[in-house]
């Protein structure tokens, strides 16, 4: 449908699209919205937006209903239209528009970046005059002020999340001189007293009580150093991580005399660029909470797979079961704070450690075959995610 | 490098007869046409483009800057651009001849139609009827 009131049907479309995109609707649903509003501006058969986002990722909405091939076409080209418009290397296959009927594609610009483009087709051979292109580029500023709306949002957020990590940071560094004071007092107490065994049950209650902490404010630092300055903490660098590995589960075998680590793999070296100190930390992690959360008299196993490209670490232990409800949230710290108030944020930071080094971690864990944790990293930088 | 907008009477045409074809002239009648039917910065982001691109044949449009200032879109030119030197004019057509395709894939004849109807672009032969309908794109 075209309006035929010009000047008060144009303004009143326009209006609505606002209101629209400033709804509390889905984004999706907002775009939608927005698109069959479009019609009655600037008459269509076809109309989408493709959405580019920062990650390099990218959606197109396109109304109508369409088939998954037409909206294959559409999708093409409208990367195509972008790359055109944005990129250095021609899009592949050419810049040649792939066929369709008569259109119109203006770009969405959001704070002065091209991040995306508004496209409308008919199929008719009638084709789009001067004012349907006015229309649509009205239509496309206001999607080029939502998206900018978004994206500032999305900053803001972001940066809101880095503040409460410095704020954390720094919060942990203010309580831990204090909080050392207490625990090596307590300590220092617990050795000298002559009291009764009350008052020594109190001081050793205090001295755990500090000590833990402790180990909860050393987690909060290391989350921080990992969440807000990961990208200057993290250093690769070219080692052989069998090394490591073996070293660290020989320091456990010491530190662990009653119980039995076995470890399975190549005595041969395991090249490739990793932060041995980080990957350390993230391995006596898990070979800690395996051997706290296993009966004594049972193994703990660390299993080394490499292959040309990555590498395997598997940390298992014949402990009960995880509920499938926790294993399910076990790298969230918010969700593991909220369950469990005593558990710690460690498997987050191993799992963010993981992540630094382009890899990732699961959890498995049943009745019959126990927990196991497996890291799977690459042995390069390069074949890393971004 | 000389700073310039467009400014109203370059917008109604007024141009000397002996300027007609420096490319300072031409550009502000170019982003004028452009801005009405594109919207300003669909423009900036089309002669940028455009820009980038042919600046690897003709280095001058290194100096073609176009600023987004809150809400305006304003460009420097190159300092040669208020004379229709050869150079400069060479480096105006590059322009041209890069920003033409960029506009027909994008909105099909439409706008290069509106441009070929500005009587100084075809007076300096820079665009003509003929040449919009070379490359007609559905």
């Amino acid at each position: 449908m075209t309006v035929h009131d010009p000047l008060s049907g144009v303004v009143s479309v326009l209006v609505e699209i606002a209101r629209t995109l400033e709804s509390s609707d889905g984004a999706h649903e907002r775009l939608v919205h927005t698109l069959e509003l479009l019609d009655q501006l600037v008459s269509y058969n076809r109309c989408a937006v493709l959405e580019v986002r920062p990650s390099g990722g990218h959606e197109v909405i396109a109304v109508p209903e369409m088939s998954a091939e037409e909206r294959q076409r559409l999708t093409k080209k409208l990367t195509n239209i972008f790359q055109l418009i944005t990129e250095d290397e021609e899009p592949a296959g050419g810049n040649g528009l792939v066929a369709g009927g008569v259109h119109l594609g203006l770009p969405l610009i959001a704070m002065d970046s091209t991040v995306g483009i508004l496209f409308v087709e008919r199929d008719s051979d009638e084709p789009f005059g001067e004012d349907s292109l006015r229309l649509l580029s009205l239509v496309a500023a206001q999607l080029g002020a939502y998206f900018a709306t978004l994206q500032a949002a999305n900053a803001l957020s972001s940066r809101s999340a880095e503040r409460q990590l410095l704020l954390i940071g720094r919060v942990s560094d203010d309580l831990r001189n204090p909080l050392a004071a207490i625990s090596n007092g307590a300590a220092m107490l617990v050795r000298r007293s002559t009291d009764s065994a009350d008052t020594q049950i109190l001081l050793e209650r205090i001295a755990a009580t500090a000590e833990r902490c402790a180990r909860i404010i050393a987690d909060l630092t290391e989350m921080t150093q990992v969440g807000a300055l990961g990208a200057v903490s993290f250093a690769p660098r070219s080692g052989d991580l069998g090394a490591t590995i073996r070293a660290l589960v020989e320091e456990f075998r010491l530190a662990h005399p009653h119980r039995t680590i076995d470890f399975t793999g190549s005595d041969s070296a395991v090249a490739g660029e990793w932060d041995p100190d980080r990957l350390s930390r993230a391995l006596t992690r898990l070979l800690s909470n395996a051997l706290r959360y296993s009966p004594p008299d049972s193994h703990v196993t660390v299993e080394l797979v490499p292959t040309d490209e990555s590498v395997t670490i598997a940390v298992h232990n014949a402990g009960p079961a995880i509920p499938p409800s926790t294993l399910a949230t076990i790298f969230d710290p918010i969700e593991q704070r909220l369950k469990h108030a005593a558990r710690g944020l460690g498997l987050y930071l191993v799992q963010q450690i993981v992540q630094a080094h382009g890899g990732e971690i699961t959890a498995h864990s049943t009745d019959v075959g126990g927990t196991t944790f497996t890291m799977t990293l690459p042995r390069r930088l390069g074949s890393r995610q971004a | 490098m000389v700073f310039v907008g467009p400014t109203p009477d370059r917008i109604d045409g007024a141009t000397s007869e002996r300027g007609d074809c420096a490319p300072s002239i031409l550009f502000d009648l170019l982003w004028v046409a452009l801005c009405d039917v594109l919207g300003n910065p669909a423009t900036a982001s089309l002669v940028r483009r455009s820009s980038k691109l042919a600046v690897v044949r003709q280095p001058q449009l290194a100096d073609l800057i176009i600023k987004r200032e809150e809400f305006q879109y304003r460009y420097l030119l190159p300092k040669g651009w208020t004379s229709a030197a050869a150079d400069s004019m060479a480096a105006f057509r590059a322009l041209l001849d890069e920003l033409q395709p960029l506009l027909i894939e994008m909105t099909g004849q439409v706008v290069v139609r509106r441009l070929s109807a500005i009587p100084e672009l075809r007076k300096c032969g820079l665009l003509s009827a003929d040449e919009t309908h070379s490359s007609e794109v559905r």
